[in-house]
């Protein structure tokens, strides 16, 4: 098969980029016309397809869970240690927002948790069999996280229930935060400092989902429009953030 | 006998015309004399002969072409007498225009009509004497489509307006505006003579297309505009000068005489027709121009109830187009004012605590009342003033001085007041009275926006007289109720309605329990039986609340409490009971006082019964062995006390401390009372201020139901709707019991998205999930 130049260098630079062989690589990009950035695109949102590059070594994937698990964790589960030290191994620092499309990839239970049918077929999914792949994978990821804006979204709304202590309905106000600075630093810069403020001075309140989802609708609307100056509180906005709205035109007052 | 020459050869239209035209000349000149039937009847015969002199002659050459001969042979014969008949009457009027020029004004009037009546008069008997080529000639041409063939009698009319009217119309209508300007300037003038000109002109107008008919165009022309133009000119000048010398209500008057004297001279003289642009004349000159004084004047007419002249004003620009307009919204807001500084006005008189609810409704009333009978009688009761009227209303009613706190004060001391009347007083009205009382309260009531404070407030106190037994009259209280539920629905009156049954229930209850005890108690027990009477209330229907102190029962009547209990439980099992000691009152019986031998009665709460019952055992206690047998929290213990010394039932040591721990409390004997029934339940200040305060944090609760279970309730029914929208229909659900806010609607959504009742969907959208 033969690739223009400018096909040869998206090819190399996709397989590169999602460590897939040639084949599946070069599948995606001509689903996508060519077009590296889409190709990239769907290849992460849809991490599934990378896998028809060969089976991966189900095995060795069950062998990386149990050299990281401890001890006293019970035999199928990752307990925040274990994710510690396995993060630590990948080079995953947890000031990483890519900690979160991992924790998503791989289907964990709750903060800190993994289980192993999450962990191995979340990797086979995603392809990797071992720690180097992994580590590829993981830039991906990130990558993903960076570029990819329906990708981050699905990654932030999924966030909430995965974030939110077991058995309540709300994610209370300084976990919320902590996200919200790992997340949104950049989506919501003018706004994030004075948003955290507002809350933890005004409101006080544990956030819900709603609050949590339309957050990051807010977010982007301030990123065409900084100032609020076509902000309307009679729109469906909630009214969490109508009152900050309030709040922030009577201190720019 | 008048010499007439023999009825002439039918068949020679020069000898036939000259004997027609000396017979037409006599009618139209010298009718008064009279003409025998023989004249006429062969003037008729002439005209019929000379139609028909062919007929023979052609009958007998073609006898198939009968019908068509004779009509060839008519039309011909008939075209000559037709046009000849013309240049007679041209002829004739030539010499009337003639003789007109010598007359002017009133004097040509005069010959104008003159001449028109014996013309006309003429006309109709040449019509009669031409009716055979009316018949035959005339009728044909005009059925070909001949143009300009008229029947003799319009004919007549043709040549008149041709002839004559073209050229002297001007100089009679000068004549008959003179005429009409010396009426106005007040002369008497002979309006028949106008009349007659008018229906000449009307008589002028013939339509083109079919001249049997007429039409207005010719009396339009030549009369209403020239009348019409006139009497703009006329106006003006005179209503500028008027104004100039006189002030804006001398000149309403005057410009309501003017429009009814110009209504009248239509009625009088003029044609029905020129009513309308007449008046809009009238009205353009008199009131549209002056319009603006008029307006300028409205607010010193209202500010000085001058209600006369707020009438004319409004009758005058009621007549223009959007004449009103401007009227509306300065009546509106002159309202609103006098309401605001009504309310002003009472709430600096009296303390914010101590306004009266009377006197606050008294001083909303009084505004309402006396502009709504300005709308009645000034303004015919206009729907849009009636709105401007409501506007102000619902605007001072909800939002004035004694509101600024919070709008639902006025919903508070509505109910006060309604409570007022209703109660058990010294001073109670008479039944019609009472009637139009509450009837006034329901004025007040229909601009209330929060209907929903107005029924929290209500339906305690009707709790609270229905519990003490003070309301005043069992009808009144249903009058009101159903007046409350015509204004707002079943629904709003339904709790209160179940009050009433519980009332009636208990009454029942009493009886059976009665029976009951007797059915079951031994002679000695029934002896020893507390006197008791009680009423089982629906906890959800009354806006009742448990005590919030805690109360040991007294020894005395706990008997009573358990039989009770018993046998409400034998009947109903699985209630549960709540005691409201606090809404609880008996007798006590005192024999301690040494100055009276008859015992007094003292009407006392539960509480105080507790506290007095232990003086049956001790004439002395610590304040800490009253505080420790009875169980009350200090709230409700100090007054009760505090009014048992203020009576001198009790004495405090030290002497004239204030009660607390470390007094002393014991019976005066020396007790004096000039009554023997001594009432010593007094409702206690604080209570009733905490209360008031409980009420109004109720209905904030009860708002965000009311919002939750609308907004439910319209998602349900429409499962997806926009936001925008679903807020509207929130809004227009709820408006009969309070303005719901935007924020506090958008909580509430908040709220059910939180429940998982809504979702959210792209595009503003919200869908219920079920």
């Amino acid at each position: 098969m033969s690739y223009t130049s400018s096909q040869r260098a998206a090819l190399s630079h996709f397989m590169q980029f999602t460590q897939t062989p040639e084949r599946t690589a070069a599948k995606i990009l001509k689903a996508n016309n060519w077009h590296l950035e889409f190709a990239l695109d769907s290849y992460y949102q849809n991490p599934g397809t990378g896998s028809t590059g060969g089976p991966t070594n189900i095995a060795a994937l069950h062998a990386i869970f149990d050299t990281y698990r401890l001890p006293d964790d019970g035999p199928d589960v990752f307990s925040i240690g274990a994710t510690m030290g396995y993060f630590e191994a990948l080079g995953l620092g947890l000031e990483d927002p890519t900690v979160l499309a991992l924790s998503k990839a791989l289907d964990s239970p709750s903060m800190g948790e993994f289980t192993r049918k999450g962990f191995v077929d979340g990797w086979s999914q995603l392809g990797a069999d071992t720690m180097e792949k992994m580590k590829d994978k993981i830039s991906a990821l990130r990558k993903s996280m960076e570029s990819n804006e329906a990708f981050f979204k699905e990654v932030y709304l999924w966030t909430f229930n995965w974030a939110k202590p077991t058995g309540q309905k709300s994610l209370p106000l300084e976990n919320a935060v902590e996200w919200w600075k790992l997340l949104l630093s950049n989506k919501f810069p003018d706004h994030l400092d004075r948003w955290i403020e507002f809350l933890t001075t005004k409101w006080n309140k544990s956030v819900p989902k709603d609050t949590w989802n339309m957050l990051y609708s807010f977010a982007v609307f301030t990123q065409g429009d900084p100032t609020l100056a076509t902000y309307d509180e009679m729109s469906s906005w909630p009214s969490v953030i109508d009152t900050y709205v309030e709040f922030y035109r009577e201190q720019e007052k | 006998m008048p010499l007439h020459p023999q009825t002439p050869n039918r068949e020679d239209l020069e000898q036939t015309w000259t004997y027609l035209e000396s017979g037409i000349s006599k009618i139209m000149n010298d009718l008064q004399e009279g003409m025998d039937m023989k004249a006429y009847m062969g003037i008729y015969t002439a005209v019929h002969n000379f139609c028909t002199s062919q007929k023979a002659v052609n009958s007998s050459s073609t006898s198939l072409h009968h019908q068509g001969g004779v009509h060839r042979g008519a039309h011909l014969l008939g075209e000559d007498l037709y046009n000849n008949l013309i240049h007679y009457l041209s002829a004739h009027l030539a010499g009337l225009k003639q003789q007109s020029t010598q007359y002017t004004d009133e004097a040509l009037l005069g010959f104008y009509i003159r001449e028109w009546d014996r013309y006309t008069t003429a006309a109709k008997y040449i019509n009669h004497l031409f009716r055979y080529l009316n018949r035959h000639w005339v009728k044909r041409e005009m059925d070909e489509g001949k143009k300009n063939i008229y029947d003799v009698y319009t004919l007549h009319l043709v040549r008149w307006k041709i002839d004559l009217f073209d050229s002297v119309q001007k100089h009679v209508m000068d004549g008959v505006l003179k005429l009409v300007e010396k009426q106005r300037n007040g002369e008497t003038i002979e309006t028949a003579m106008v009349k007659s000109i008018v229906d000449s002109f009307v008589s002028l107008g013939l339509d083109e297309n079919d001249s049997s008919k007429s039409t207005l165009e010719v009396y339009r022309e030549y009369f209403e505009k020239p009348f019409l133009d006139a009497t703009t000119a006329y106006y003006q000048f005179e209503s500028k000068q008027f104004v100039a010398e006189n002030s804006v209500v001398e000149y309403m008057k005057k410009a309501e005489t003017r429009l009814s004297e110009e209504e009248g001279r239509v009625h009088v003289y003029l044609h029905p027709d020129i009513m309308v642009p007449l008046m809009k004349t009238c009205q353009r000159v008199l009131i549209q121009e002056h319009a603006g004084l008029l307006r300028d004047e409205f607010q010193v007419l209202l500010n000085n109830d001058r209600q006369d002249d707020l009438k004319r004003m409004y009758n005058l620009l009621s007549r223009i187009t959007d004449g009103l307009e401007p009227l509306r919204t300065k009546f509106e807001a002159h309202v609103r004012k006098a309401g605001l500084e009504a309310i002003e006005k009472v709430a600096n008189e009296n303390a914010d605590d101590n306004l009266e609810p009377k006197v606050y409704v008294d001083a909303l009333l009084e505004v309402h009342e006396k502009y709504s009978s300005l709308v009645k009688i000034a303004f015919k009761e206009d729907t849009e003033f009636v709105r401007s009227l409501d506007n102000a209303c619902r605007e001072f009613v909800n939002r004035n001085k004694v509101c600024k706190s919070a709008s639902s004060k006025s919903p508070e001391l509505l109910a006060k007041y309604a409570d007022s009347l209703l109660k058990k007083s010294a001073k109670a009205a008479e039944e019609a009275d009472l009637e139009s009382k509450l009837d006034s309260i329901m004025t007040v009531f229909k601009y209330v926006e929060d209907k929903d404070v107005f029924q929290k407030f209500y339906s305690r106190m009707l709790a609270k007289r229905l519990v003490h037994a003070t309301s005043a009259s069992d009808d009144a209280e249903t009058s009101m109720i159903g007046k409350l539920k015509d204004a707002c629905g079943f629904e709003y009156t339904n709790k209160l309605q179940r009050m009433f049954q519980d009332m009636q229930i208990s009454k029942d209850l009493n009886d059976s329990y009665k029976e009951w005890m007797n059915n079951t108690l031994d002679e000695d027990a029934l002896k020893t039986a507390v006197d008791f009477s009680i009423q089982v209330l629906g906890t959800s229907f009354w806006p009742l609340t448990p005590p919030n102190t805690p109360f040991n029962i007294p020894q005395v009547i706990t008997k009573t409490y358990d039989r009770f209990q018993t046998f409400y439980f034998q009947k109903h099992s699985g209630r549960k009971l709540n005691w409201l000691w606090h809404l609880c009152k008996g007798d006590v019986k005192a024999t301690f006082a040494k100055s009276s031998k008859v015992p007094f009665t003292f009407h006392v709460s539960t509480y105080q019964m507790a506290i007095l019952l232990m003086f049956n055992d001790a004439t002395s206690y610590s304040y800490e062995e009253i505080e420790s047998t009875t169980g009350l929290s200090r709230d409700y213990l100090d007054p009760s006390l505090g009014v048992f010394i203020k009576a001198k039932v009790l004495n405090i040591e030290p002497s004239s401390s204030k009660v607390g721990p470390g007094t002393t409390l014991s019976l005066n004997t020396d007790f004096k009372s000039k009554k023997i029934r001594v009432n010593l339940n007094m409702a206690v200040r604080t209570e009733q201020k905490q209360e008031a305060e409980d009420t109004h944090k109720t209905i904030e609760e009860d708002r965000k139901l009311l919002m939750q279970s609308a907004i439910v309730r319209i998602m349900k029914s429409r499962k997806v709707l926009k936001h925008v929208v679903l807020v509207q229909e929130t809004i227009a659900q709820i408006k009969s019991r309070f303005t719901p806010k935007v924020p506090d609607i958008k909580k509430c959504i908040d709220i059910l998205l939180e429940k998982e009742y809504l979702e959210r969907l792209d595009g503003e959208r919200l869908g219920y999930l079920a």
